[in-house]
């Protein structure tokens, strides 16, 4: 895989907050968890946009496609927003990284439903586990002007997420049955891929000095929780509603090709 | 707020934005159970009948001070860290080499915000 350089120096210190007095090591622990997270999200702009020409090519309504659009620049506004913490903490928001992989085509499938998949993985899985955890992070944050940066980004999740369900929403219900045991195949590899990247993610065994929650620094073991929690309590749940076996798939999400 | 009070409501801002008009009214309803923080396999599912029955309204909105009666317990996977790593959080240094030895990907951040790629059927068939 090739790399790129990411350098969000520009827009970021236009946008940095104020953060105070941080010890030093805290600061380093900090200052390196954002630029991941101005990695990660401006990472996510193109999955967005590949989700907005997949959405486009399955014929979907423009205004959708358009929304889709939209949010990959909230990515890149977050990837800015993550780099002006990253700046305020006395780093630099710039970083080599990998290339974007394009988004999975699943040929196998028609389009529609072939963009599904993506959308349920992208927004129903992945975005709904990020409105719970940045919600607990910023509720765990004095007020201040790192809690409203977070803040904004929460809200644009927040959408992210909407978008997905209400899309599942408007298609599931005119799936045939064979084309929602292919969905429920897929979403056994879907919910194998997120946990597989979430705790990848997430330090099992670690806390912070007291004050860390301050800079957006996690308790391991408690963001490990919420997210197993957010999948039995929420998207289970509700992929249920809305007919998929998801307990299964969640349940055979190790054991391959066996749902 | 307690660490608990505040993952039930992270929860429940959850389970608002993955409510759909499209639902059934009888069925669009997600109950947040007790909180069953913790790793995975003692975790259990919640889908409409937990002793803590905080049923989200589809009016909730993520970050709204909507109320949150649930009984405080606070404590469950947030506490004491335990481990090789449990003690390394002063030194930077330290805990960059834990989370080498340990195979996390700490450059990606604590928690993982953003979407990655989605995985494709054929992934999962060469792994």
């Amino acid at each position: 895989m090739t790399s790129m350089l990411l350098d969000l120096t520009a827009e970021a210190r236009q946008l940095r907050p104020s953060i105070g007095d941080i010890e030093p090591a805290l600061r380093e622990a900090a200052r390196r968890t954002w630029l991941g997270r101005m990695i990660n999200e401006h990472g996510s702009a193109p999955v967005f946009d590949g989700l907005a020409r997949q959405l486009e090519a399955a014929g979907v309504a423009a205004d959708l496609v358009a929304e889709c659009r939209t949010m990959a620049e909230e990515e890149r506004t977050h990837g800015a927003l993550c780099g002006a913490v990253v700046e305020a903490l006395g780093g630099e928001a710039r970083a080599e990284v990998d290339t974007p992989r394009p988004l999975p085509e699943h040929r196998d499938v028609a389009p529609l439903e072939g963009v599904l998949r993506n959308v349920l993985s992208v927004c129903c899985l992945s975005e709904t586990v990020a409105v719970a955890q940045i919600d607990a992070e910023r509720l765990e944050m004095p007020e201040g002007e790192l809690r409203e940066l977070l803040t904004r980004i929460l809200a644009d999740e927040v959408g992210h997420a909407r978008f997905g369900w209400r899309f599942l929403g408007s298609v599931v219900p005119a799936l045939d049955a064979a084309a929602r045991a292919r969905l429920a195949t897929y979403l056994r590899v879907a919910f194998a891929s997120l946990e597989q990247h979430e705790l990848s993610r997430i330090p099992a065994r670690t806390t912070f000095p007291p004050g860390a929650a301050s800079y957006g620094l996690c308790d391991g073991a408690a963001a490990r929780g919420l997210f197993y929690a957010t999948v039995h309590e929420v998207i289970v749940p509700r992929l249920e509603q809305h007919g998929l076996p998801a307990r299964a798939a969640w349940e055979a999400r190790r054991s391959r090709r066996a749902a | 707020m307690t660490r608990f009070e505040i993952h039930r409501r992270a929860l429940r801002a959850a389970a608002a934005v993955s409510l759909t008009l499209g639902l059934a009214a009888c069925a669009s309803n997600v109950v947040v159970g007790p909180d069953s923080d913790g790793d995975e396999p003692n975790t259990t599912a919640s889908s409409g009948g937990g002793s803590d029955s905080s049923t989200v309204a589809s009016t909730a909105s993520a970050g709204g001070d909507g109320s949150t009666s649930v009984a405080t317990g606070a404590g469950g996977a947030g506490g004491a860290a335990a481990g090789p790593c449990a003690d390394v959080m002063h030194d930077w240094q330290a805990y960059a080499a834990c989370c080498d030895e340990n195979g996390w990907a700490v450059e990606a951040g604590c928690v993982a915000w953003g979407p990655p790629v989605p995985p494709s059927l054929e992934m999962e068939e060469v792994a």
